[in-house]
């Protein structure tokens, strides 16, 4: 990235001394982006954006902001917008005022700040509600004032800490089209924090997938959904089948040969899996998945036969839970419209993907892959 | 509860009340008394005894010292207390409960001990038998009541707001002075109204301390009642009543106010 914005460089953060919380974290978020981190809890999202926002000072490393380091600056002169979860607005100021604050803290002239806090207002549709008090006002309204306060005064940074969290699901697929509209129009540089995959797929430009205070991959949505590096990444992104298998062959264009536990061989596309690596685990997602009720059509020598536990209808699809011959689960999400009806339960089918959607991740300790026996079959 | 618990709960109570407001009732009707015996009920009514009040120089004298003491004191008290409460609010936790006691420390002690104290602290220092020995000796006395109503209007506000104010571009000074300020005025303020109360109705500090110039309102009704009975006094005691209920109505007004201001957020 030519010119980025930010640049942590091999920042380590520690809150007791003892246990690093990051221990060496390099990323760059580029100008103008929409840069999402994405883990679990207690992996370090926020402890990330508190040092950037500068209210947590890193151990070691730097923070770059224009290429230039502000690890020692103060949050106050950062010039970074952040928009907190709790919504922390001033509850002794109208919303009007909220909005003002940093522009008056900023000095700037009463006639500009009015009118910038009337474009603002309007800007998070807002129109003629400056004259509220903050707890006059629902949770979408308050996080929209948050939202004006953190953009009125045109940083280029802003950041979002899990701004959604407290709202119910209806209103944060508002919000989110808010964000996404407001960083389109101005072109401001985002970096937001969610545990919410959803969330993080449907807003960002990029994520960062963080655990235990690394970020396991980065990259845009599609490609962590698709292309996941490693079974952490294709486990918090998406939903996923996990199926445990043995290699029992490679093809000259390096696909392999899975051996289930119930006897059946599939095909599969390898990750980072070593010539030497006999156990895998695949991934495949359900919607990948094709499903033929087991006198229907044929699916070809490569399917896998099951029987059919339960089918929940939701509306625009149809998740089918089948039951391998080893007894593992599997789930299937299929178009509403296209389910064959006698998918009941105790039904036979067969079951079957294309390799390039069937990831195998090795999963074997170092244990089995020294054994002897590996790359062997 | 039954009938007769209800009838035991409303006698008792009342007796409670009457109990803690028996000496008022004979206060102030008697500080009325157009005659100068301490007869209850009195005989007849007037203002004589505020008038020898209000004209008496010694009285005068002594209520002007009153509040100048105890407006100084209570400036120092309300200006410390806030800020050592902050500090403790802050504060991580190592050391902070010894300082909180020693803070605290003037509520606990007895006073005559901390009256004696401060005597031979503040001969030295040529503060004994001055009013700023009196003041500073009242501040230290009032701002452990500033401190604890400031630190329990702090437990309920969100630290994130500092944050908040931060991140809007406001350094530590305007973030307090705009933001912290203006949410724990309330306790700032009856921890003032605390410490100026304390001030008022001061004496052992005051007998150990002051000097014929620093004669207050307390210590002059105690000069007053060795040499002549008087119902001057009475007088006098009445007009302390009438301020303390002033100034704790004034603030809970306050208090209540600030709270709306905040919509309740910062309790
Ligand atoms: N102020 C603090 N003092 C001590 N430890 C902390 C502090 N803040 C966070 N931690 C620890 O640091 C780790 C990372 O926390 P952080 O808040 O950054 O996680 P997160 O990814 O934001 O999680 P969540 O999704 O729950 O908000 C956790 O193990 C947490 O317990
Ligand atoms: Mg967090």
């Amino acid at each position: 990235m030519t010119d980025p914005l930010v640049r942590f460089d091999r920042v380590a953060k520690s809150y007791d001394r003892a246990t690093l919380v990051i221990p060496d974290l390099s990323f760059e978020v580029g100008r103008g982006e929409f840069l999402t981190l994405l883990g679990p809890s207690g992996s370090g999202k926020t402890t990330t954006l508190m040092m950037l926002a500068g209210f947590e000072a890193p151990d070691r490393g730097r923070i770059l902001l224009e290429g230039r380091d502000i690890v020692g600056v103060p949050a106050h002169r950062r010039n970074i917008g952040v928009v907190f979860q709790s919504y922390a607005l001033f509850p002794h100021l109208t919303v009007a005022q909220n909005v003002a604050f940093p522009l008056s803290v900023r000095g700037r002239p009463r006639a500009e700040i009015a009118e910038r806090v009337a474009r603002a207002l309007a800007m998070v549709r807002l129109e003629g509600l400056g004259d509220r008090r903050p707890s006059q006002l629902s949770g979408g309204q308050q996080q929209r004032v948050a939202l004006a306060r953190a953009l009125v005064f045109e940083p280029k940074l802003v950041l979002m800490d899990e701004p959604l969290g407290a709202l119910d699901k209806q209103l944060r697929a508002e919000l989110q089209a808010e964000i996404r509209r407001l960083h389109r129009e101005l072109g401001v540089t985002i970096v937001y924090v969610t545990h919410d995959q959803e969330e993080a797929l449907a807003l960002s430009d990029r994520i960062a997938v963080f655990n235990e205070g690394r970020i396991r991959q980065i990259g845009p949505p599609q490609a962590l959904y698709d292309h996941p590096r490693d079974p952490f990444v294709a486990g918090f992104i998406g939903e996923n089948n996990r199926l445990e298998g043995e290699v029992v062959g490679r093809d000259e264009d390096g696909q392999l040969a899975v051996r289930l536990g119930g006897g059946a061989v599939v095909r599969a596309e390898p990750v980072d899996v070593a010539p030497a690596t006999r156990r895998v685990l695949l991934s495949v997602r359900p919607e990948r998945i094709a499903l033929a009720h087991a006198e229907a059509e044929d699916l070809g020598a490569d399917a896998l036969a099951a029987t059919v536990v339960e089918t929940v209808f939701l509306g625009d699809h149809v998740r089918v839970r089948v039951r391998l011959a080893d007894g593992g689960l599997v789930t299937v999400k299929r178009p509403a419209y296209a389910l064959d009806a006698r998918l009941k339960p105790g039904a036979r089918v067969a079951l079957a993907w294309s390799a390039e959607h069937a990831i195998a991740f090795a999963a074997d300790g170092t244990e089995a892959a020294r054994s002897p026996l590996a790359g062997h079959v | 509860m039954s009938a007769i618990g209800r009838l035991l709960w409303v006698v008792l109570a009342a007796a409670t009340a009457l109990f803690l407001i028996a000496p008022l009732l004979v206060v102030v009707p008697l500080s009325f008394s157009s005659d100068s015996f301490l007869e209850f009920p009195p005989p007849g009514l007037s203002l004589r005894w505020y008038e020898a009040l209000w004209q008496s120089p010694f009285w005068r004298q002594a209520g002007l010292n009153t509040l100048i003491i105890g407006a100084a004191a209570t400036a120092i008290a309300s200006v410390l207390g806030t800020l050592a409460a902050i500090g403790l609010w802050l504060a991580p936790l190592p050391g902070r409960r010894a300082i909180f006691a020693l803070i605290l420390s003037p509520m606990i002690v007895p006073v005559i001990i901390t009256a004696v104290a401060l005597t031979f602290a503040f001969a030295p220092l040529g503060l004994a038998a001055s009013h700023w020995g009196l003041i500073l000796a009242h501040a230290a006395l009032g701002a452990p009541f500033v401190v604890v109503t400031v630190l329990a209007t702090l437990s309920g506000f969100d630290r994130t707001l500092l944050r908040a104010a931060a991140a809007c571009g406001a350094g530590p000074v305007t973030a307090f002075r705009r933001v912290m300020l203006p949410l724990i005025l309330p306790g700032v303020v009856s921890g003032a109204v605390f410490a100026f109360a304390t001030s008022l109705d001061e004496t052992v500090v005051v007998l150990f301390l002051g000097g014929p110039e620093q004669r207050t309102l307390p210590r002059q009704m105690f000069a007053g009642l060795k040499d002549t009975i008087e119902l001057t006094i009475l007088a006098a005691a009445t007009v302390l009543i009438a301020a303390s209920t002033v100034l704790l109505v004034a603030a809970r007004l306050l208090a209540a106010r600030s709270a709306r201001l905040a919509g309740g957020a910062a309790r």
